[in-house]
């Protein structure tokens, strides 16, 4: 059960539209489609004709232990796995779009980058449940100073600029990508 | 003679600390709050480590060792072991394993590894080693 309302309404506010409708100009989430070229291999991959999108992890990287990771030469747990990372990838196109759609009415990237934080924190803080948050909320403080999650200043020393600060969050893991085939790897230049 | 460096502390309270380069080591620093600093630091496993800029190059410092963050020579790697629910960090031929930051939480996802970058000081280290872009933005920002 969610804990908290304004979460629910600050993730709404990235689309701007009613529940259910689509957001962000994506289409609806069954078109949805974030696939991307990355121009090289992830560090952690190899390309190997076993996986079901032609790489696997290179052995004692981060994806390589099975289980708890799918088998990513199996189709069936891939597919599974590809599932969470198309949700994952139309939270960051809406996060993405309501960034645009700030900038378009003028905007600063401070202004942004701070209700992001803001919003980014609710959202994280709405997956717990009343008797969860306990554990979080002093997570967050030992951890940012802060029950809340990381604050904006916080976020700026480690990013450097508000820009960056807004960057950061919509940043993709490339491998996970290419192993759920959301990402494709350039073709090597002869 | 040593020489420091003004860092932002990364974990806890906000704070500017007094970096010394030559040992790792740092101390809260008592200075105006427009104070220019250069990177930040953080006390993981009762270990330090720093990501500053320093002579025009990002550094990546562990203890009392340093790397040049763009250097081919260095390496870093990231993981979980998720059934001990451990985080072992390594560089070049260094290597820690401690407490992973999701333990216990039950909102976790695996499949979201992009949530380490945000809760995970070492994990925010090798994102940046692994974005050429990033490092530099980072080096100009913190210059």
């Amino acid at each position: 059960m969610p804990i908290d309302d304004s979460a629910d309404k600050a993730r709404k506010g990235f689309s701007g539209t009613p529940p259910g409708d689509p957001v962000c100009g994506c289409g609806s989430a069954a078109d949805f489609d974030p696939s991307y070229v990355t121009p090289s291999v992830p560090k952690d991959l190899v390309a190997d004709e076993r996986g079901v999108y032609g790489y696997m992890p290179r052995p004692g990287t981060q994806f390589a232990a099975s289980p708890p990771w799918p088998d990513w030469s199996d189709p069936a747990q891939v597919a599974a796995a590809r599932t969470v990372r198309l949700d994952y990838h139309k939270g960051l196109a809406d996060e993405k779009a309501w960034v645009d759609g700030m900038r378009e009415q003028g905007a600063s990237d401070e202004a942004i980058a701070r209700e992001l934080v803001d919003i980014r924190n609710k959202t994280r803080l709405s997956k717990y449940t009343q008797e969860q948050l306990p554990m979080i909320h002093e997570r967050n403080e030992r951890e940012y100073g802060n029950k809340f999650g990381p604050s904006y200043e916080s976020l700026l020393d480690k990013y450097g600029s508000a820009d960056e600060v807004i960057r950061a969050g919509t940043r993709s893991n490339a491998g996970m990508d290419v192993l759920t085939g959301i990402a494709t790897v350039a073709p090597a230049k002869l | 003679m040593s020489r420091q460096i003004l860092l932002k502390r990364a974990r806890g309270p906000r704070e500017t600390v007094l970096f010394d380069v030559a040992t790792g080591r740092s101390a809260p620093a008592a200075v105006p709050p427009d104070a220019r600093m250069h990177g930040t630091q953080a006390t993981v496993a009762e270990q330090s480590f720093a990501l500053y800029a320093d002579n025009g190059e990002l550094w990546f410092q562990w203890n009392e060792r340093r790397w040049a963050l763009a250097s081919p020579d260095l390496h870093l790697s990231y993981a979980h072991d998720v059934a001990a629910a451990l985080t072992t960090f390594t560089a070049g031929d260094r290597s820690i394993t401690y407490p992973a930051w999701w333990r216990g939480d039950p909102a976790f996802d695996l499949l979201v590894p992009e949530q380490d970058e945000q809760e995970d000081y070492l994990a925010y280290v090798v994102a940046v080693w692994s974005d050429p872009p990033l490092q530099a933005r980072l080096r100009d920002a913190w210059a």
